[in-house]
This record gives structure tokens, sequence and C-alpha cells, in this order.
């Protein structure tokens, strides 16, 4: 019978976490990891952010394929024809990145082997189909496709994605709805880091990430991106599921308007697409995150909802969960047992963390934003109007073109209504 | 009828396929089992049929009054399991190994 101490199932950042920190304290754990290789079934939509690893690797990001720091961030609202740009830099960047594009399909191999070298095993073509469970119900190992292919453990961590099958199949949380999950499209464009350099205004040691709201996703509730690797460009978007299904419009029309959009278009000029990419996004919030562990069980990463669609990160908190899930482990380990009970500190420590405290800030922020569709589909094409419109020398007063504005702008719902809407969202992320 | 037909009509007008070569550049190594199977054809019928729009990969398609999942084209994001009204889709990961691989990610 295959048995070892822990088994974690997906070799995303959150799993190769939690390996790397178990490994390092001597337990025997093995990965199991579904593609060919960590990284060909994963998929980012924008920065990494080094935070959290660097607390696992004091030296990163030396030694690790990166592709850009990222040193310019700038903020699109946009209709069809017109952009509202507010751009962030800062020195600090340059001397001490606050982020980087990545390629997953070289980042993650990368991660993937510092946990390998800690002592983890990690095993790769191998889709674990079910979890096994004894009579009362605790996790005492995996099932996957290999012949004989039964792997039972003291812990099973899943770190296995967005979807998380296997936590669904024992209860922890129910099927996501559509409205808590973004469907995410990517197409990534090969263009020599010269012309990169020259079309965007950097240096080989600059990056810019370009966040597009509005237009960009035909008003729908999510955002477009567009961002700088080292010779290639990765441009996509996010939308709920829900959104998207009631506009009846397909993700990759979605995104051939905004590849096409002319402040987007002459960025890909003569770039050749190599991929296209989709991927689910958690985006449930708060309320989602499913129960963290069980008797035999831990939840980390993508599996749990840990994504922060208004931070935009997801990553940050993968590791984080990978590594403290781990700690309590071995924590449990001290006392040789892996009950729910003796796994809870994953939980508490998760509570009292950024992670679920930054959920619960905008714990109401998303359904509001869905309540009151006004905002994205009155108010922001209203904006990127507007500041067109009062910045053409067309003849008309100025006076004139305010008052119009303003009356556009309360036609809808009138001055309190809208007023009463944004302290509204205000309220809710305060 | 005619709500049906033209529930057709906008249907078809919709379900937009991808360029040609949208899919051409990844690499996928085709499982000969597919991962995706409609469980009732029967309640596809009656169905409004949201997968063959919100799908990213353009794995379904209507013909002859049957759901056609091309599941060769799969990216495995999930996105019909979860839009999948009436739960309609026995939907699971390729075996290890199979399936769509991503070459930049």
């Amino acid at each position: 019978m295959n048995r070892c101490e822990v088994t974690v199932v997906g070799a995303g950042p959150a799993g190769v976490a939690a390996a790397l920190v178990l490994a390092r304290a001597g337990v025997d754990v093995i990965v199991l990891e579904r593609g060919e290789r960590p990284g060909t079934k994963n998929v980012m939509g924008g920065i990494l952010y080094p935070t959290e690893f660097e607390k696992l690797l004091p030296d990163f990001p030396k030694g690790a394929p990166i592709e850009r720091p990222i040193t310019q961030e700038r903020f699109w609202l946009m209709d069809e024809s017109t952009v509202v740009d507010l751009g962030v830099t800062a020195a600090e960047w340059k001397q001490h990145p606050h982020g980087f594009s990545v390629l997953r399909a070289k980042f993650d191999p990368w991660f993937a082997q510092q946990a390998k070298a800690a002592g983890a095993l990690i095993v790769p073509n191998t889709t674990v189909t079910e979890l096994l469970q004894d009579e009362n119900g605790k996790v005492i190992g995996v099932r996957t496709n290999r012949p004989d292919g039964d792997l039972y453990a003291d812990v099973v961590v899943l770190a296995d994605g967005v979807n998380s099958l296997l936590a669904e199949q024992i209860g922890l949380h129910p099927r996501w709805k559509p409205d808590q999950v973004a469907v995410g499209v990517i197409q990534l464009f090969t263009l020599p880091e010269e012309e990169i350099n020259q079309r965007f205004g950097i240096k080989s040691d600059e990056g810019l990430e370009i966040a597009a709201y509005g237009g960009a996703t035909g008003g729908l509730m999510g955002q477009a991106f567009l961002y700088t690797d080292k010779s290639a460009l990765s441009v996509g978007l996010g939308v709920l599921l829900s959104d998207l299904m009631e506009a009846q419009i397909t993700p990759y029309q979605l995104l051939d308007r905004f590849i096409q959009h002319p402040a987007i278009a002459p960025l890909l000029e003569g770039a050749q697409r190599r991929e296209y990419m989709a991927h689910l996004m958690p985006e449930g919030g708060y309320d989602a995150v499913p129960k963290l562990y069980g008797d035999g069980v831990v939840v980390v990463g993508d599996a749990a909802m840990f994504v922060n669609p208004f931070t935009r990160q997801g990553m940050n908190q993968a590791v984080f969960s990978g590594r403290t899930a781990a700690e309590a482990i071995l924590q449990a380990r001290q006392l040789g047992e892996y009950d729910a009970r003796a796994l809870s500190e994953y939980g508490e420590r998760m509570r009292n963390s950024f992670v679920l405290q930054d959920l619960r800030q905008f714990r109401e922020a998303l359904p509001y934003l869905e309540q009151h569709p006004a905002f994205l589909r009155e108010l922001l094409p209203l904006l990127t109007h507007g500041a067109k419109d009062l910045l053409s020398a067309d003849g008309r007063p100025i006076g004139r073109k305010i008052d119009q504005l303003m009356q556009q702008a309360f036609a809808k719902q009138g001055r309190l209504g809208l007023a009463r809407d944004a302290y509204g969202l205000w309220r809710r992320v305060r | 009828m005619s709500a049906a037909k033209n529930a057709t009509t906008t249907l078809e007008k919709i379900n937009v396929p991808p360029a040609d070569d949208l899919l051409a550049t990844n690499r996928y190594r085709t499982d000969r089992y597919p991962h995706i199977v409609v469980r009732d054809q029967a309640v596809c019928a009656t169905c409004e049929k949201p997968c063959l729009f919100f799908c990213p990969a353009h794995v379904f398609s209507w013909e002859d009054g049957q759901l056609l999942v091309s599941y060769e084209a799969c990216l495995e994001c999930g996105t019909c399991r979860i839009g999948c009204a009436n739960d309609n889709l026995e939907w699971h990961y390729p075996r290890g190994g199979y399936g769509i691989a991503y070459n930049f990610g």
C-alpha cells in the first residue's frame, strides 16, 4: 500500500508552498500534479507580488524566471474610442520591484523545483479522481487515475484550483454559482524585446501593466488587462460568468473587441499570437469561502476562494495559505493527531490574516455593484465621454457642456439616487 | 412555436465560432476518453443552451437536435460545469498528462 505523511493535490503556488515548508521540516510529502509538468494547466492575468515568496525564499526573485519588474501601473477607463488614463509609477519600484510579470509555464516548474530540492516528491501526469475516506468521513488518502493509484496519507492538502472538485466531493463547499466565478481569457503575443521597449517607452528592466474598465469589458463586471513580458505581451480580460450569460456574448468576441480597440491595436501591431488561454477566477468573496479544514484535510489557494478581485491578488494569498496550512500541519504532527480540531489552527490563522480580512473588507461591495449596475453601465461611460467632451474645442460654451453632462448624469436616477448609490458603495468598502 | 423559432435564430446569431487560428497555436495531448459528457440530450433540447456562447473554446455546438461536445478543444476552465443550469454535464479533468498543455501561461 502506497503511503506518505502528507499528500498535496496540485502543484500550483499554494500546493508547492505547502510542500516546501513541510519538506524542509522533514515531512514525507508527495505533490500530485495532473499536468505533464507544473504550470502547463495554470493561468494568471496579472502581477506576481513577491512578498509571500520572499518569506519562503529570502533571495527571491534571484534565479526565478521572472519576465519584467512592473514599474508602471496604469488604469484605463474606456469606451469605444476614448481612454481616460491614470498612471501610477514610483521611484521605489525601480529599486525594489513591488511586482513582476511572469509566464506560468516557466515560473511554476521553477517554484516546484525549490520544493523538490527541499525533499518533496513532485509527481506529474497524475489526476486525483476522488478522496478516500474512512467510515467516519475522515480523509485518509486519494485515488488517482494511475493503475494501483491509491495513495494514503495522514493529511491531504487540497490545492486543486478554482474548481476544486475534491472539496466539493466531500461537502466542504457547494458547487460555485455563476456569480461567484469570473471567466478569464488571455491571448499571448510575442514581439521582440526591443520593439516592446520602444512601443511602451520602457527599458528592458522595466515593465508596465494596463488594467482597463468600462467599455474594455463591454460594460460587464470585470476588467481587461495588458502587460509586458520580456519579449511577449499578455492581453486578456475577466468577466463575471453571470454577467457573461446575461449578455449572451462569447468571451473570445469580448476579448477580440478589446484587442481591436484603437488604443490597444497599435500596441499589438505585427505581434505574433502564440497561445490562447482560459481559466476561471474565484470571485465569490468572503461569504463563499469554504470550510477550510476537516478531519485529515485542509483547503488552500484558489480552491479556498482566496482571490480578491478588488486588491487584484491571488497568488499572494495562495502562497500564504499554503505556508500557513503547512505550519498548522506541523503543529498537528507534534500532537500526532490530524483531525479537524488539530487542524483548526489553520482556519484560525487564516481568519486573523490579511487574506480573510481583505475579503471581509469587500464582503458587500461586489454584491452591491451587481445590484447597482448603473455604476458600470451609465456612470463610467459618462465619465469617459464627459472627459472627452470637456476637452474638445467644438464651439460650445463650457458652461453648457457641464449642464448637459449633469443632466445626463442625473437623468436616469436623479441627483439623490446617484449620491445615495455612491455613498452606499463607499460605506461598503471603507 | 414562433417563440422557439426566435430562440433558435438568436442562438445562431450569438454562437459565433472563434477565428480558425485562435486555438490552433495551443498544444493539446488529446485523451481518447471524453472528459465532458452530456447526461441527457432531452434536457438540452429544452434548455436555452448558454453553453453555446459562454464556453471560451467553443466546445459546444447544436446540430440536428443534439448537443455536440468537441472536448478536444477544451481549455479545462470549468465554466460549463458551473454555467449549466441543469447540471446536465458529466465533467471531470482529463487523465493525468492529457488535455491542454500551456507553453507560456
